[in-house]
């Protein structure tokens, strides 16, 4: 359904039927800074796409247009058949703010009270959907406790429970793991993964976005520059699988030009004192690459095979490192 | 718009600085002035007095006097402690000054306002008048309560320590935007205009809780009659909408709680002493006066001594409470397009 386009050119999207949310050409300036530019992509019922970016990429921004916290400078956007921004839309929508958005004096249970009141929830059916959805989080048993004692990690699936109270039909998370411990980290992955819902993940980790999306969008500079599986990126911009050689006091020369002759090593070069063989896959070479060593009488300290992932992709993509 | 007014008031009712500055601290502080210095009186009033004996009235260290319009007030404000005493100057020939000297029973201040009546009329003397004055103790038959010592603190306290409390609570705007809570707010299927309004609204509820509570307090613990109810819960209400569209306005502009809260109270003390919940207007310069009427605590003021001191009807208040619709309606517009302006300037 999208076709993938590398280097600076934006990404052509040809755009489902019916999908959840539809976000097409956006463009948002602040002032002489243009944020996002040209963002095309779409999400489908049940799918969780990964907007994949550094700081300052236009993650956010592409979130806030699409929650109708900011008003697009061009483009179009739809939720659930919904024009961004109207009410109809906002309610198909779960909002989890990367900042921790709660109120610290209150409890999790009035915090998430307040919150459904919000989203026109109220009597039985809030409480019902407020112990359904701590349960959820795995805070069930915290729920009457003040946000400001809870532990980061428990904010931020509190946080996370505020977006999903109302049952929306795409939730939006903007980095909902920053600074949380693994467990907590696992925990809110884990609560996402079973959620069976459209959803939208922001995040720099790269391997977050790997487990936990069915795609992935690549976006720097505001401008969305790949789009596919995270297979197919990986296929199509991570470049070749590494073997990665460490040599002790050796003639790397001679080994280099041994390594050249064998079959699928595309290229061999010198890190650091060390040699980095370029495969189409590392593990099948191996044991030619070893014999050689030992016919050259080099002493091989360490070997590490390394298959290319996203930071590949986007160093691929943007000649820049994904930063954390 | 009902759900940010329920969770600003369930916030602010666990905000122990709001408990504290809302409700014990007037409350003592009505009671420590109150037993103390008791509310300010003008101990002698004068009725048709000549020019020269008003100017050597108002000229003499020591003497307070009131201008009173007919003996009737003069009596009434006698009886009911307002004034100590009264001096009501007779017809006379032109070199002669004939007074009747009010008391209604031989109190300490009355002896005191007597010797400052005797030193009056022995300066008038020494200017070549012939002084005489009669002595004449009211009979007991009051028509009407006396006033509560209490009577001009406990309403200034209020207006005073509302205006703090309420103001305060605009620290707790800045902490909902610093939160992030207010874009998750705007992110629901919320009106704009329904976040401002309640907002401000829940703002209003507690400035008109809080009166309650501190007139309440005032009949209960300091017998403060507080006059017509219709009166008092309009002047209560305008009174309230202002405030709470100033703490819209502060909770707007500040960019920390710490600013909020001190421009909180910088605002609100100011606002209490142009408004007399230090010193009557009435007793200072008509050019303070006029001034501190720039802002509602002063028209509040007004109509709260006019309805306790001078047990208003709902109609003699209706200046003050029309002047404090107009700051409510002023300010509330005010503040919704500000707030709008700046909060929502992002989109």
């Amino acid at each position: 359904m999208q076709q993938a386009v590398g280097g600076s050119e934006a990404v052509v999207t040809t755009l489902g039927p019916s999908p959840m949310l539809r976000c097409e050409g956006l463009r948002k300036r602040y002032g002489d800074r243009l944020a996002v530019d040209g963002v095309t992509f779409s999400i489908a019922e049940g799918e969780c796409y990964g907007l994949l970016g550094p700081n300052g990429a236009g993650k956010t921004t592409t979130i806030s247009m699409l929650c109708g916290l900011a008003v697009p400078d061009e483009g179009d956007i739809t939720v659930d058949g919904f024009e961004g921004g109207t009410l109809e839309a906002k309610a198909a929508v779960g909002y989890v703010p990367q900042d921790l958005a709660l109120y610290p004096d209150l409890s999790a249970v009035e915090n998430l009270t307040f919150f459904g009141q919000l989203y026109r929830l109220s009597g039985k059916e809030l409480q019902t959907r407020i112990g359904e959805t701590l349960e959820l989080v795995g805070l069930a048993d915290r729920g009457k406790d003040r946000i400001g004692t809870y532990s980061g990690g428990m904010k931020r699936r509190a946080n996370m429970a505020a977006g999903l109270l109302h049952r929306p039909k795409l939730l939006v998370l903007d980095e909902p793991t920053v600074g949380v411990d693994p467990q907590s980290r696992n925990a809110i992955l884990e609560t996402v993964g079973k959620l069976g819902i459209a959803v939208l993940y922001t995040t720099h980790y790269m391997e977050e976005a790997f487990k936990l999306c069915d795609r992935i969008g690549i976006i720097d500079d505001g401008h969305l520059i790949a789009e596919g599986t995270a297979d197919a990126l990986i296929g199509d911009h991570g470049g070749r699988d590494k073997v990665h050689l460490s040599c002790d006091g050796a003639d790397l020369d001679e080994l280099a030009a041994a390594c050249r002759e064998l079959e699928n090593i595309h290229d061999v070069h010198e890190v650091d004192g060390n040699l980095e063989l370029s495969t189409d896959h590392g593990p099948a070479v191996l044991s030619a690459v070893v014999a050689v060593a030992t016919r050259h009488g080099v002493d091989l300290t360490g070997v590490e095979v390394r298959s290319p992932n996203l930071e590949d992709v986007f160093l691929s993509l943007t000649g820049k490192e994904l930063r954390d | 718009m009902i759900a940010v007014i329920w969770v600003n008031l369930r916030r602010a009712m666990g905000d122990r600085r709001l408990l504290i500055i809302g409700t014990l601290v007037p409350v003592v502080i009505i009671l420590i002035t109150g037993l103390l210095e008791g509310s300010p009186k003008e101990p002698i009033g004068l009725l048709h007095p000549s020019p020269r004996l008003l100017h050597l009235a108002e000229t003499t260290d020591g003497i307070k006097v009131r201008v009173e319009s007919s003996r009737t007030d003069l009596t009434d404000d006698i009886l009911r402690g307002r004034v100590v005493a009264g001096i009501v100057q007779l017809p006379s020939q032109s070199n002669s000054v004939r007074a009747d000297f009010l008391i209604e029973s031989a109190t300490t201040d009355a002896v005191q306002a007597r010797t400052d009546v005797v030193a009056l009329m022995d300066l008038m003397a020494a200017e070549g008048s012939n002084t005489k004055f009669t002595d004449a103790t009211l009979h007991a038959t009051q028509t009407q309560a006396p006033l509560s010592p209490f009577w001009y603190v406990a309403p200034a306290n209020l207006v005073l320590f509302v205006g703090i409390a309420v103001l305060v609570l605009s620290a707790g705007m800045v902490e909902t935007r610093r939160l992030g809570v207010l874009q998750r707010i705007s992110a629901a299927p919320v009106h704009k205009r329904a976040i401002v309004f309640g907002q401000m609204a829940s703002m209003m509820v507690t400035a008109i809780a809080m009166a309650i509570g501190l007139i309440f307090v005032g009949i209960v613990l300091f017998d403060v009659h507080w006059g017509n109810p219709m009166s008092v819960f309009l002047v209560v209400a305008l009174l309230g909408i202002s405030i709470a569209a100033l703490a819209v306005i502060i909770g707007t502009w500040a960019r920390s709680q710490e600013q909020a809260i001190a421009t909180a109270v910088i605002v609100a003390i100011i606002a209490g002493m142009l408004g007399g919940c230090v010193y009557q207007l009435s007793t200072v310069s008509s050019t303070v006066k006029n001034v501190g009427h720039i802002v509602p605590q002063a028209w509040a003021m007004d109509a709260f001594i006019k309805l306790i001191s001078d047990h208003a009807t709902f109609a003699d208040t209706l200046p003050e409470i029309g002047a404090l619709a107009v700051f409510a309606v002023v300010l509330s517009a005010f503040a919704v397009w500000y707030y709008s302006r700046k909060v929502f300037s992002t989109t």
